[in-house]
C-alpha cells in the first residue's frame, strides 16, 4: 500500500515538474502541444466514470447487478476488458511468434549462418578435393615441377606476350 | 609523461603482476586492485578532461601526444581523447572492474582467466586512446584474440565451435579493415605531403572521393562486424553464448562498441562524402538488423541467447543512428553505446549469477525467483526497464535522441526506416516482460529454489557499479550529451553539417 | 688486391676455418671425447655469428664475382642466427642419438658446408657464381636429410629431395644458359644493361627463376616440401624451412632488385601469380593436416607466399620488409619447430592429437608454441604482425588492393591451422597428457633466443629502422 500511495502522489505532481530538459540529450524539452477538448473531454468522462463506480458500490445493493443483467454481451465484454488480454496474447503468440519471429530465426540460422559456416566448409572441401595434388609419388613431384615451369613460359611469354 | 599512457601502464603491470601471482585466491586479488586503480584513473581522466575542456580548450583532441615509431614509413603512436572517447574509457574501466568482481568465483587456471581478461582489456583501452590507424588496429586485433582462449577454455556448451567462429569472423573483419586502413594510409597526405595514419591529419588532408567510394564499405563492414553488422552477426549469439560470464560482460558492453566507435571516427569521419552516397545501403543493414535481431530474441528461450540477439539488436541501433550523419542521432548513438554497455554487462552479470545457483539458463525452467532472489531479480528488473527505453533510465535518452534525430531526415527513405527501427522497441517490450514475467513472477517452480543463497558482496558490488551509472546517465544526461556534442564538431564540420 | 681485401670475405673465411677446426677436432679427439664436439662447435659458431656483426665493408672481389656490401653482410648475419639457434636446438638430439653412434660432427659439418654456400650464392657478382652457390647449400642439405639412415622416412625424404632438387638444378642452368646466349654474359651488372626484352630473356629468366622458387617451396614447385619436413631429422626440416629458404629469397631479391632492372614487368607479374598460389594452395593443404610436421611444412610454404608480396615494390620499402620478415619469421618458425622437436624427442608424439591438455603438463612449452603459433598468424603485438603489416603495406603502396585482399584473406585461413594447435594444447583435456618434459639447456637457450626476438623485433622499431636503412644501396 505504501509504494502505491507514493507513485500515486508522484503521478499526480510528477508533469508539473520542470525537469524536462534535463533528461533529453540536447537540452530541448520535447514540445508537445495540447488538444484542450480532447484533454477536457476525456479528464470529465473519466471522472464522471469513477463517480458513477463511487456511486454504485459504496455501499452493497442489486442495483449493479441489475444493469449488468440488463447489458448484457457488453457488460461481458467489459468484464474480460474487452478481450484486450487475448488479443494481445493472440498478437504475439500467433502473429509475432508463429508469424514474424519464428521464420526470421529459421532465416538467421539456416540462411545467414548457413552462409557463414558454408564459407568455412567450401574452404575445406576444397582443400580435400586437392589433396591428390600431393601423391607422395616422386616422379609425380618432378611431372609438376615441369608442367608447372611450361605452364609459366606459356602464360607469361604466348599469351601475356612478354 | 602523458595521462593517458597511465591506463595502459596500469593493465600491463597487473598483467605483470597476476604472472607472479600463484594460488586460487591471489590472481583475483590483484586483477581487482588493478582495475580498481584503473577505474581511479578512468574517473581521474573524467574530470581532468572536462576541467580542460572548461577551462575553454577547444582543440579536437585533448593531452595528445605523438611518438615516433617506425619513422621512415611514418608511423607514429599517437595519443588523445575528446568527449567520445573519454566516455568510453570509463565505460570500459567500470565493466572490466565489474568483469573482475563477478568473476571472484573462476578458480580452475584463475591467473590465466584474468591475464586474458586485463589483456583484452587493455587492447580496448588502447584503441581508445589511440588517434592513429596503426594503433588502432593494433589495440583492435590485441582486444579480439584473448576471447579465443577465454570463451575456448573457461566457456561452457560448444565452446570450441563458439571460440573458433567468433575469431575466424572478427579476424576476417579485420582482415578487410586493414585493406581500408592502408588504403586510407596511401591516399593520405599530411602537411610535410607524407603518408600518414594520424587520424586528424587524414582529416586535415582529405581523401579522394574516389578512394573513398572503394575504401568506406571496407572500413565501415570491416569495423562492423565487430558491431555486428548484419548479416556478419552470426558469431555474437553463439559466441556470447558460450563466453563465461566476465567475458560476455567485457565483449557485449565494450568489445562491440569498439565497431560502432571504428565506423565512427574512422569510416565516417575520414570518408564523409563516400558515407553520405552510400548510407541508404547499410541504412537498409543495419535497420533490417535492429528488428530482426530483436524479433529473432522473443523466440529464444536461453537468457543468453535472448540478451545475445537483444545486443545484436541495440548494436545495430548504434550504427543505424551513426549513419544518419547528424548531430541529434550522433549524439544518441555515443550514448546507447555507453547506455548498451552498462546495461548488457549488468544482464549478463545477472544471468552468470542466476546460472550459478539454479543451474540453468532456461526461461521456462525458472519461476518466482522475486520470492527467494530479490536482489538479483529487482536489477534484473531494472535492466530489462533500461534495456526497453524506460524514462529515467539510460537507454530513454539515448533511444530518444537516435530516433529523433534520425526523424529529423525529411525524406520518406529514412522516415520509413526510422519508424521500422521504433517499432523494434515493442518487440524488445515483449521479450524483456515475458522473462521478467515467467522467470522472476509467479510461484516457485522448484523447491529447491527456496534454499538458495542471495547474492554474495562481489556480486553486489559488480551489479551497483554497473546500475548506477545506468541510473545516473538517465536522470542527469546533460554532462554527458554535452561532452559528446562538443567532440561532433569536427566531424559534423567534415560532413557540412554542423 | 692486396691482401686486406680478403677481408671482405671475412664471413668466409670464419666458417671455413670453423669447419676445419672441428674437423681436426674430430680426427684428434678420441672416442670417449668425442660428446665435447657438441659444446665446441657451438661455441665456435657462436663466436664466428658474433663476430660476424663487426666491421661491415663493402667492396669486390675476383673481378666482381665476388661482392659484399651493407646488406649482404646483415644478411649472412641473419642467416648466421638462424643457423646457430638450428644448431643450439640440435644439441640434446646430436647427443643422444649422434654421440653414440659417433656421427654428430659431420651434422654440424654439413650444416656449415650448406651454409658456406649459401654466402657464396648471396655474394655472387654473376650467375655462375650464384649456380655454384645454389648447388653447394643444396647437395649437404640432401645428405642431412637422409641423416636418420635407419628409419625409412629419413632415407626417402634424402632421395626425394635429391631427384628434385637435380631436376631443379638443371632447369636453372638451362635457364642461365639461355640468358647467356642471349645476352653474352654472366655478370649480373651487365645482364640487366644488355637485355632487350625480348622472349628467349624471358625463357630464359623463368627457368632460372624455377630453381629458386624451389628452393623458397613456391607453388607449382614445392611438392617435396612436405614430404622431406615430415622425413627428415627436425633439425634439418626447420634448417630448410628457415635458413635455406631464407638464403634463396635473398638471393632472387639481390638479382631482382640489386641491379639494373631485369624484366621488371615479367617478375612482378610472375610473383604476383605465384603469390596468390602459393598463399592459398599452402593454406588449404595446411588445413587438413594433424601431423605437427607437415602443418609446419605447409603452412612455410603459405609463408613463402607472403613473402612474395614484398617483391611487389622494388622500392626501398618493398626490399626491407621482405628482409625484415625474413628475421621475423625466422623467430617464429624456429621456436615452433623448437617445440615440436622437445616433444617428439623425449615422447616421440608428433601429432596434433597428441598435444591435447599439453598446457597443464608443459606451461612453458605450451606458451613458447603459443607465442610462435600467433607470431606465424600476424597476431599483434608479436613480431610476425609487423612483418606482415609491412608486406601488406608493401602491396598496397604498389596499388594491388586485389592482391592485399587475397593475401589478408589467407591470413584468416592460415589463422585456423595456427588456432587448431593452440585448442590441443589449452582448450583439450586429456586422459593421459603428455608428461612433463625438462628440455636440455641449449634447447632452451635456443627457445629463450627465439621467443625474445617474437616479443621484442617488432615493437622495438629500431630494428626494422636498420634494416631500413641498410636497404638504401643493395
Amino acid at each position: 500500500m505504501g509504494p502505491l500511495v507514493v507513485l500515486a502522489a508522484l503521478s499526480v505532481v510528477g508533469g508539473f515538474i520542470p525537469f524536462g530538459h534535463y533528461v533529453s540529450s540536447d537540452r530541448q524539452v520535447m514540445a508537445m502541444h495540447m488538444n484542450m477538448s480532447i484533454a477536457v473531454t476525456a479528464s470529465v468522462v473519466s471522472f464522471a466514470g469513477i463517480m458513477l463506480a463511487m456511486w454504485l458500490y459504496r455501499r452493497p445493493s442489486a442495483v449493479p447487478a441489475q444493469i449488468a443483467g440488463s447489458l448484457g454481451s457488453l457488460y461481458q465484454s467489459a468484464k474480460n476488458k474487452f478481450y484486450i488480454d487475448e488479443i494481445y496474447m493472440g498478437v504475439t503468440k500467433k502473429v509475432l511468434f508463429g508469424g514474424i519471429a519464428t521464420p526470421v530465426a529459421w532465416f538467421d540460422r539456416h540462411i545467414v549462418d548457413g552462409t557463414m559456416n558454408a564459407i568455412a566448409n567450401l574452404t575445406a572441401r576444397i582443400s580435400s578435393v586437392i589433396k591428390g595434388m600431393q601423391s607422395g609419388q616422386v616422379q609425380q613431384y618432378a611431372v609438376g615441377f615441369v608442367v608447372g615451369v611450361l605452364g609459366l613460359v606459356v602464360i607469361f611469354i604466348y599469351w601475356l606476350k612478354f | 609523461m602523458n595521462m593517458l599512457l597511465l591506463l595502459l601502464i596500469i593493465p600491463a603491470l597487473t598483467v605483470g603482476g597476476l604472472l607472479f601471482s600463484n594460488g586460487k585466491r591471489l590472481p583475483r586479488m590483484v586483477a581487482a586492485v588493478g582495475m580498481s586503480l584503473q577505474f581511479a584513473a578512468a574517473c581521474y581522466l573524467v574530470l581532468a578532461y572536462l576541467q580542460e575542456r572548461a577551462a575553454g580548450n577547444t582543440a579536437e583532441m585533448l593531452f595528445t601526444s605523438s611518438y615516433e615509431w617506425f619513422k621512415y614509413l611514418n608511423i607514429r603512436f599517437d595519443l588523445g581523447v575528446d568527449g567520445v572517447s573519454v566516455s568510453l574509457i570509463l565505460l570500459t574501466a567500470i565493466v572490466t572492474l565489474a568483469g573482475v568482481f563477478i568473476s571472484w568465483r573462476v578458480e580452475d587456471l584463475a591467473k590465466e582467466f584474468f591475464v586474458s581478461l586485463i589483456l583484452l582489456a587493455t587492447g580496448v583501452f588502447g584503441f581508445f586512446i589511440s588517434i592513429d590507424l596503426f594503433s588502432m588496429f593494433l589495440f583492435y586485433e590485441l582486444a579480439v584474440i584473448p576471447m579465443y582462449l577465454l570463451i575456448g577454455i573457461w566457456g561452457s556448451g560448444p565452446r570450441e565451435y563458439a571460440a573458433m567462429k567468433l575469431t575466424l569472423m572478427l579476424m576476417a573483419g579485420s582482415a578487410f579493415l586493414l585493406v581500408g586502413l592502408l588504403g586510407l594510409y596511401f591516399y593520405s597526405a599530411n602537411a610535410a605531403d607524407q603518408h600518414t595514419f594520424n587520424l586528424l591529419e587524414i582529416a586535415r588532408g582529405g581523401i579522394p572521393i574516389e578512394a573513398q567510394r572503394l575504401f568506406f564499405p571496407l572500413t565501415f563492414v570491416g569495423f562492423g562486424v565487430l558491431g555486428a553488422l548484419f548479416p556478419f552477426h552470426t558469431w555474437s549469439p553463439d559466441g556470447h553464448a558460450s563466453a563465461p560470464t566476465a567475458v560476455s560482460m567485457l565483449h557485449a558492453g565494450v568489445l562491440m562498441k569498439l565497431g560502432g566507435y571504428g565506423c565512427f571516427r574512422v569510416a565516417i569521419f575520414l570518408m564523409p562524402e563516400a558515407a553520405a552516397e552510400m548510407s541508404w545501403f547499410f541504412i537498409i543493414l543495419t535497420g533490417s538488423c535492429v528488428i530482426y535481431a530483436a524479433t529473432h530474441a522473443i523466440l529464444q528461450t536461453d537468457l543468453k541467447y535472448i540478451n545475445a540477439y537483444s545486443s545484436v539488436s541495440h548494436c545495430g541501433l548504434v550504427l543505424f543512428a551513426i549513419l544518419m550523419l547528424n548531430e541529434t542521432a550522433l549524439t544518441g548513438a555515443v550514448l546507447q553505446m555507453i547506455s548498451h554497455g552498462l546495461m548488457t554487462a549488468l544482464f549478463f552479470a545477472l544471468i552468470g549469477m542466476l546460472y550459478e545457483r539454479t543451474h540453468t539458463r532456461i526461461v521456462q525452467e525458472m519461476g518466482g525467483l522475486l520470492k527467494v532472489l530479490p536482489f538479483i531479480s529487482a536489477v534484473y528488473v531494472i535492466a530489462g526497464l533500461a534495456s526497453l527505453g524506460l524514462p529515467g533510465l539510460s537507454g530513454f535518452v539515448a533511444e530518444l535522441s537516435i530516433f529523433v534525430g534520425a526523424f529529423e531526415h525529411p525524406d520518406v527513405f529514412h522516415r520509413v526506416w526510422t519508424i521500422l527501427a521504433v517499432s523494434a522497441i515493442v518487440v524488445t517490450a515483449v521479450y524483456i516482460l515475458r522473462v521478467v514475467g515467467v522467470m522472476l513472477m509467479g510461484p516457485i517452480k522448484e523447491p529447491a529454489y527456496a534454499a538458495l543463497p542471495g547474492a554474495f558482496w562481489y556480486e553486489k558490488t559488480g551489479a551497483l557499479l554497473l546500475i548506477l551509472p545506468i541510473v545516473g546517465m538517465g536522470l542527469l544526461p546533460l554532462w554527458l550529451a554535452d561532452m559528446i556534442q562538443f567532440s561532433l564538431i569536427p566531424l559534423l564540420r567534415a560532413l557540412g553539417v554542423g | 688486391m692486396k691482401w686486406d681485401d680478403l677481408l671482405l670475405m671475412r664471413h668466409e673465411l670464419q666458417l671455413l676455418a670453423v669447419i676445419l677446426i672441428v674437423t681436426c677436432a674430430e680426427i684428434y679427439l678420441s672416442g670417449r671425447d668425442k660428446s665435447r664436439i657438441i659444446p665446441l662447435s657451438l661455441a665456435l659458431f657462436g663466436i664466428h655469428m658474433a663476430a660476424g656483426w663487426l666491421w661491415p665493408a663493402e667492396g669486390e672481389l675476383f673481378g666482381g664475382m665476388y661482392r659484399t656490401n651493407g646488406l649482404i653482410h646483415l644478411m649472412k648475419n641473419i642467416l648466421d642466427v638462424g643457423v646457430l639457434i638450428v644448431l643450439l636446438q640440435t644439441g640434446g638430439w646430436a647427443r643422444k642419438q649422434l654421440v653414440p653412434e659417433n656421427r654428430a660432427s659431420e651434422f654440424f659439418l654439413l650444416i656449415w658446408s650448406s651454409l658456406l654456400g649459401m654466402y657464396y650464392m648471396v655474394s655472387a657478382g654473376d650467375l655462375l657464381m650464384v649456380f655454384l652457390g645454389l648447388e653447394l647449400s643444396t647437395l649437404p642439405v640432401a645428405a642431412l636429410a637422409a641423416y636418420e639412415v635407419l628409419k625409412m622416412r629419413s632415407a626417402e625424404a634424402g632421395i626425394k629431395f635429391i631427384l628434385t632438387a637435380g631436376l631443379a638444378s638443371a632447369v636453372t642452368l638451362m635457364g642461365i644458359s639461355l640468358l647467356y646466349g642471349s645476352t653474352g654474359t654472366f655478370v649480373l651488372a651487365d645482364l640487366g644493361k644488355q637485355m632487350q626484352g625480348n622472349s628467349l630473356e624471358a625463357l630464359g629468366f623463368l627457368f632460372f627463376f624455377a630453381g629458386i622458387a624451389f628452393k623458397i617451396s613456391l607453388v607449382p614447385f614445392h611438392f617435396w616440401t612436405p614430404d622431406v619436413y615430415e622425413g627428415a631429422p627436425i633439425s634439418v626440416a626447420a634448417y630448410l624451412s628457415v635458413i635455406s629458404k631464407g638464403a634463396a629469397v635473398f638471393i632472387l631479391m639481390i638479382l631482382l632488385m640489386g641491379f639494373a632492372p631485369l624484366l621488371t614487368d615479367l617478375w612482378v607479374n610472375v610473383l604476383y601469380l605465384l603469390a596468390i598460389l602459393t598463399m592459398t594452395i599452402g593454406n588449404l593443404f595446411a588445413l587438413r593436416q594433424r601431423n605437427l610436421k607437415r602443418l609446419l611444412a605447409y603452412s612455410a610454404v603459405a609463408q613463402a607466399g607472403f613473402i612474395m608480396l614484398g617483391f611487389m615494390s622494388s622500392q626501398q620499402d618493398g626490399k626491407a620488409s621482405i628482409v625484415y620478415f625474413m628475421l621475423v619469421y625466422l623467430f617464429s618458425n624456429l621456436a615452433a619447430f623448437g617445440v615440436v622437436q622437445t616433444i617428439e624427442l623425449h615422447t616421440g608424439k608428433e601429432d596434433m592429437s597428441d598435444y591435447e591438455g599439453l598446457y597443464r603438463t608443459n606451461p612453458r612449452l605450451s606458451l613458447v608454441m603459443l607465442l610462435a603459433l600467433f607470431s606465424l598468424a600476424g597476431i599483434p603485438p608479436l613480431a610476425g604482425f609487423f612483418g606482415k603489416f609491412f608486406l601488406f603495406m608493401t602491396v598496397a603502396s604498389a596499388g594491388y588492393y586485389l592482391l592485399l585482399t587475397i593475401a589478408v584473406i589467407n591470413t584468416v585461413i592460415s589463422l585456423y591451422y595456427y588456432l587448431l594447435i593452440v585448442r590441443a594444447m589449452f582448450l583439450r583435456k586429456s586422459d593421459n597428457p603428455l608428461p612433463l618434459v625438462t628440455s636440455d639447456g641449449w634447447m632452451r637457450a635456443g627457445l629463450v633466443i627465439c621467443v625474445a626476438g617474437i616479443v621484442v623485433l617488432g615493437v622495438a622499431s629500431g630494428v626494422y629502422d636498420a634494416i631500413y636503412a641498410l636497404c638504401a644501396h643493395l
